[in-house]
């Protein structure tokens, strides 16, 4: 187990290494230039352009960014944002809680919601609940996250008047402590429910295929004709042996939390990372939009490992040599 | 950047109409309360004079003040400077200071402030350090009189010392720091009307009132900016009543409807920056003036008004602003739209129309946002009546700036852009050295022209300089003038005391101090 | 091999396929919907009422007689521009796809049959790229480089290929030690031509289902990116409809509401006809009913 683990982290540093070589050059290589934006589109003068490049290091052949940049990473630092001047880390942290805690909620409502539904419509094949819970899935899974966004302003907030459109906190009366709390748990829901109505098809699909599967197996057949209760059947053996793929999806979407879920932050006004990053595309932010990716990366990375230990844990079938 | 352009719309013309509204039986202002104004994006930072950065334009607007400063129909009036005096040769100008004046520390303002924010603007490079090139020396004989000695006489400078990145900062915060990382670029400390409270990255920025303000104590308890960056959820928000002020301008489409709208206030009128076609003049078939002339025949400029910016704006006659009058030419104009002259022009410089009735195909860059998208598309639909093929080609800003103003990458582009704050603006549209000249245009005589205006003093002899200016425009047509920008505020009728409304000849744009709530 | 034999037991596993394909209720209703998207996409400029770039004068009518879905900002018919909307999602779901079908055969195939290192290296290769966040690769390149269509589809092709590879690897390692493949290398065949004429030819269905999951993908990614306003300008898609929508929404919600509608319907068609492939090519799976 330790020697895989430690093949599987030296593949991940590989992947994270590529991953920030490659977006070096794309970035560095497509047409825009940072301090170009920064002077301004009215009225920009050539020496302050020139000044902004110097002070950035911009001037500098492409390698020489290139290796003063990982040098400045393997110790930690990310750099400092071109657009904000700013440590790219703080920056960061500013919007990482945002993200997380809409990712968070909506992945863990999908994944209890999903395979729920999922594990029940597996014992109640074509019936009527089955195929309706299907075509629901279906069309969730065809969705796109923005467009169901969009409804759903539209619907509750304009429509309805029921919750508000869009942002965190309600900024006319500033609330603290628990009221705090509630506060944004009323401005997460509109978000929250988007993300996870996308993702619910996801863990749906997948329980019910494999708790299908397992109840094919020989074993519960076995159960059945020796007349055990057909519900602790599957409290007892295939729900827990059906979980498993369930949560590699759930691995999987965790690991893009950091960004997945930039186009409803968009539509919802929720200040994530998402956003972070797409206006560090527009505005070429490159220190910045390196070290989002680095982030993404290491996330993606971790996650990917956490699960195979989680894998492993959950079903002793599998040894790792 | 079309953000920063629409925020420093003016409006000259619309003075008229506006002048009468103020008095009539306004009622007595109510204390405080909370303003909350929809906000595109985060700033940069809250350093006002280091880079250009239209999301903080606003918010400054209400920390810092500036020497003197526009009001939102374009006239210079007084903000920290009570009065000043321009020397009959044109080279000194003189600023005497608000005395009452402390920054939000509780430190005192002097001019030592106003020095030291020029004297860092002109040595680090700031965003209005091209304005500033004029200067030679900054003196301060006491602590409330400031003395700008100019090389040459520069008619523009009051104008631009109104306009962007001319924020006056603390002297005791920043002297001896590094400018771009102060801790106050993100606490900022000014002396305008409201102090800052709190930054919430991608969220909101929160304001209190600051009473002890020079002006006179503002009404409003707190300004909250609230970031929303999709317009349309921005303009949900504003129409479900979780905000006040449209500070994210709702969609042109939205706009008549929003005029119907009860309890909700829109004011539009003309603005002095305008949209216009710049060709690229270094490659063939740009470099022929007939082919240059029958895109501005082809060209339905009523079309691009009615259907692109709805109805709001004006079909372009001239060749600079009507808004900023005495500098205007409407003797020397653009051609009525004459397709088959258009199709003969074309014909002439050796256009032929292939078996599919395509004469060209060019490519059109424009960056991205809906009014673009859509002017862009009805100018492919023109063109397309004398076969020319466009080759829409969308780019965010970045990718724009360097294909168009770096590497000289298209045939025609579209843009907009602020012409004022006075007609020297046009040196960088038209100019040779224009920083925004994508055109490879250069005629000595218009430069010569631009040089003689902008080193007069008196506005009757600069007039026909500028008008010369414009007929030569006309003659060699480096851009096809499209439309007139309107400017559009909204904002909920409770909400009274709007700059656009009330602040005429004594705040900016966006300075809430005078502002008051009108609801339970 | 005899040819005759051969034919007819490819007619024969043919029949199979469909009789299996056929007795499933929701990959029939997939098809059906792909039959529908497709005949549209041939037939927009003869069912269209109007030319999806005639700027009418009329703005924003609702829908109704003249116009069946409405009219938008600009006066275009929102219907005919669903119409011709279907070629282009279609365009872009299916050739980047197959881009993706196509490198993730190869790569796979050659890594799974050709074995040793080379599979060592190409494995970790596509572990590689499965981690890369494509969404966020694909926004950075075409924001940076350009939103023509062709961008677009190069790019999706190029970042969705690795889950094809990987099936086809897997695929490509349980077939070289079947008998028919080792009677060829016996005979001396090259190993380029049996990798084209043994292995992906029978190992290419579970690729053909992910490819047609696929298209679904690509036609939903494409409509993010036209959402971020970085779709192609100069032809009308549904993303781009959603995109310019938007603006109106709270007046002309007929916009963004129908060609949102257009994308499910179709997305949902392929993912459809996917699970169908994948419930009949998969023997595991083939019991289950859905």
């Amino acid at each position: 187990m330790g020697r895989y683990l430690l093949k599987k982290a030296g593949a991940a540093v590989l992947t994270i290494i590529f991953v920030l070589v490659l977006n070096f050059f794309i970035i560095h290589i497509a047409p825009g230039d940072p301090a170009r934006i920064l002077s301004g589109l009215d009225n920009p003068s050539p020496e302050v352009i020139q000044t902004l490049r110097e002070k950035y290091g911009l001037d500098k052949p492409l390698q020489v960014q290139l290796v003063t940049y990982f040098k400045r990473v393997i110790k930690g630092d990310l750099g400092h944002s071109i657009v904000y001047d700013r440590p790219v880390w703080t920056l960061i942290k500013e919007r990482l809680g945002a993200t997380l805690l809409l990712t968070f909620t909506s992945a863990i409502i999908a994944f209890v919601l999903g395979s729920l539904l999922g594990a029940y419509s597996a014992t109640r094949q074509g019936s009527k609940v089955d195929a309706a819970l299907s075509f629901v899935a279906y069309l969730l899974y065809s969705m796109p996250s923005f467009w169901l966004g969009l409804m759903l302003i539209l619907v509750f907030a304009s429509w309805l008047k029921i919750l508000p459109t869009s942002g965190m906190v309600n900024l006319r009366a500033p609330s603290t402590g628990i009221l705090h709390y509630l506060d944004v748990f009323w401005h997460l829901i509109l978000p929250a429910t988007t993300l996870s109505l996308v993702q619910i098809p996801a863990y749906y699909r997948i329980t019910r295929s494999s708790v299908s599967g397992v109840l094919k197996e020989d074993f519960i057949t076995m159960f059945r004709a020796s007349g055990m209760d057909e519900r602790k059947i599957f409290r007892k053996y295939a729900f827990k042996n059906a979980i498993l793929p369930t949560v590699t999806v759930f691995g999987l979407h965790l690991a893009y939390v950091v960004t997945g879920a930039a186009l409803v932050e968009i539509v919802f006004a929720w200040p994530g990372m998402g956003r972070l990053m797409l206006g560090a595309i527009y505005r070429r932010d490159y220190p910045l939009l390196m070290g989002i990716y680095l982030i993404m990366s290491l996330s993606v990375a971790v996650t990917m490992i956490v699960v195979d230990i989680l894998y492993a844990v959950l079903d002793p079938r599998i040894r790792y040599t | 950047m079309r953000k920063y352009v629409s925020i420093f719309v003016a409006l000259v013309v619309a003075a008229s109409m506006l002048a009468g509204c103020a008095q009539n039986s306004t009622p007595r202002p109510k204390e405080g309360g909370t303003l909350i104004v929809s906000h595109q994006d985060d700033p940069i930072s809250f350093n006002p004079d280091w880079k250009t950065d239209d999301y903080a334009y606003p918010i400054n607007q209400n920390i810092f003040n500036k020497l003197v400063t526009l009001d939102p129909r374009y006239n210079i009036v007084p903000d920290l400077a009570t009065k000043w005096e321009v020397s009959p040769d044109g080279k000194t100008y003189t600023f005497y200071l608000a005395k009452n004046v402390k920054w939000h520390d509780g430190t005192k303002f002097t001019s030592q402030d106003v020095k030291w924010t020029f004297d860092t603007i002109i040595q680090k490079k700031g965003t209005a350090y091209n304005n500033l090139q004029a200067v030679e020396s900054i003196e301060c004989p006491d602590d409330y009189t400031v003395v700008f000695k100019l090389k040459q006489p520069y008619s523009a400078f009051l104008g631009f010392l109104a306009w962007y990145g001319t924020f006056v900062m603390p002297k005791h915060v920043y002297e001896g720091t590094d400018w771009t990382t102060n801790p106050a670029n993100q606490k900022p400390i000014g002396t305008g009307p409201f102090k800052f409270v709190e930054w919430v990255k991608g969220d909101h920025v929160t304001l209190e009132k600051n009473p002890d303000y020079f002006k006179g104590a503002p009404h409003l308890d707190k300004v909250v900016f609230r970031i929303i960056p999709d317009a349309n959820t921005a303009l949900q928000a504003f129409l479900n009543n979780e905000v006040d002020v449209a500070g994210v301008r709702p969609p042109l489409s939205e706009v008549g409807k929003l005029e119907k709208t009860d309890g909700v206030k829109v004011i539009k009128f003309a603005a002095p920056s305008r949209y216009y076609i710049a060709f690229n003049m270094r490659k063939a078939p740009w470099n022929n003036l007939d082919v240059r002339k029958a895109i501005a025949l082809a060209v339905n400029r009523q079309e691009i008004v009615d259907k692109a910016l709805k109805g709001l704006g004006q079909a372009a006659k001239g060749f600079y602003t009507p808004a900023i009058a005495w500098a205007y030419n409407d003797k020397d104009v653009l051609p009525e739209r004459n397709l088959q002259e258009a199709n003969r022009l074309l014909d002439a410089a050796g256009l032929k129309p292939n078996a599919e009735g395509i004469r060209l195909k060019i490519d059109l860059p424009y960056f991205q946002g809906s009014e673009w998208a859509d002017m862009a598309t009805v100018i492919k639909a023109n063109l397309k009546e004398v076969g020319i093929d466009v080759n829409l080609q969308q780019l965010e800003i970045a990718a724009w700036m360097q294909k168009v103003l770096t590497d000289h990458d298209f045939d025609i582009t579209i843009l907009n852009g602020f012409q004022g704050p006075d007609p020297d603006n046009l040196r960088l549209r038209v100019g040779s050295n224009g920083n925004l000249q994508m055109m490879g245009y250069s005629n000595a005589e218009v430069d010569k022209l631009l040089d003689e205006a902008s080193q007069l003093t008196k506005v009757e002899e600069r007039a026909p300089k500028y008008k010369d200016v414009q007929r030569i425009l006309s003659q060699e047509l480096p851009i096809v003038p499209l439309a007139e920008v309107t400017s559009i505020y909204v904002f909920k009728s409770y909400v009274h005391g709007m700059p656009v409304e009330d602040g005429i000849g004594k705040v900016t744009f966006s300075d809430y101090s005078l502002v008051w709530l009108d609801k339970k | 091999m005899d040819e005759n034999a051969a034919r007819a037991r490819f007619t024969r596993s043919l029949k199979e396929f469909w009789m299996a394909y056929s007795s499933q209720k929701q990959a029939v209703a997939g098809l059906l919907i792909l039959l529908l998207v497709v005949a549209v996409a041939f037939l927009a400029p003869y069912i269209s009422p109007y030319d999806p770039n005639y700027l009418g004068d009329t703005l924003m009518e609702a829908p109704g007689r003249q116009h069946l879905l409405g009219t938008d900002g600009m006066g275009r018919d929102v219907f005919s521009m669903i119409l011709h909307g279907t070629r282009v999602s279609l365009l872009v779901g299916v050739i980047s796809a197959l881009l993706s079908g196509m490198i993730g055969t190869l790569v796979g195939g050659i890594s799974g049959f050709f074995g040793g290192t080379v599979d060592a290296v190409i494995s970790e290769i596509i572990d590689i790229f499965l981690m890369l966040p494509t969404f966020f690769l694909i926004l950075i390149i075409v924001a940076m480089f350009g939103s023509s269509m062709l961008n677009v589809m190069i790019v999706i092709g190029l970042t969705s290929w690795p889950g094809n590879a990987r099936l086809m690897r897997a695929q490509a390692l349980s077939l070289r030690e079947r008998t028919f493949v080792i009677g060829a290398k016996v005979i001396g065949e090259s190993r380029g031509s049996i990798l084209f004429r043994y292995i992906i030819p029978n190992g290419i269905f579970p690729v053909i289902a992910n490819t047609t999951m696929q298209v679904a993908s690509a036609i939903l990614t494409e409509a993010g990116l036209s959402f971020l306003g970085l779709g192609d300008p100069n032809v009308v898609s549904w993303g781009r409809l959603i995109y310019d929508g938007r603006a109106y929404l709270t007046s002309a919600w007929w916009i963004s509401t129908f060609a949102g509608m257009a994308i499910v319907v179709t997305v949902m068609g392929f993912y459809l006809i996917g699970d169908g492939l994948n419930r009949v090519l998969n023997p595991k799976l083939r019991d289950e009913r859905q």
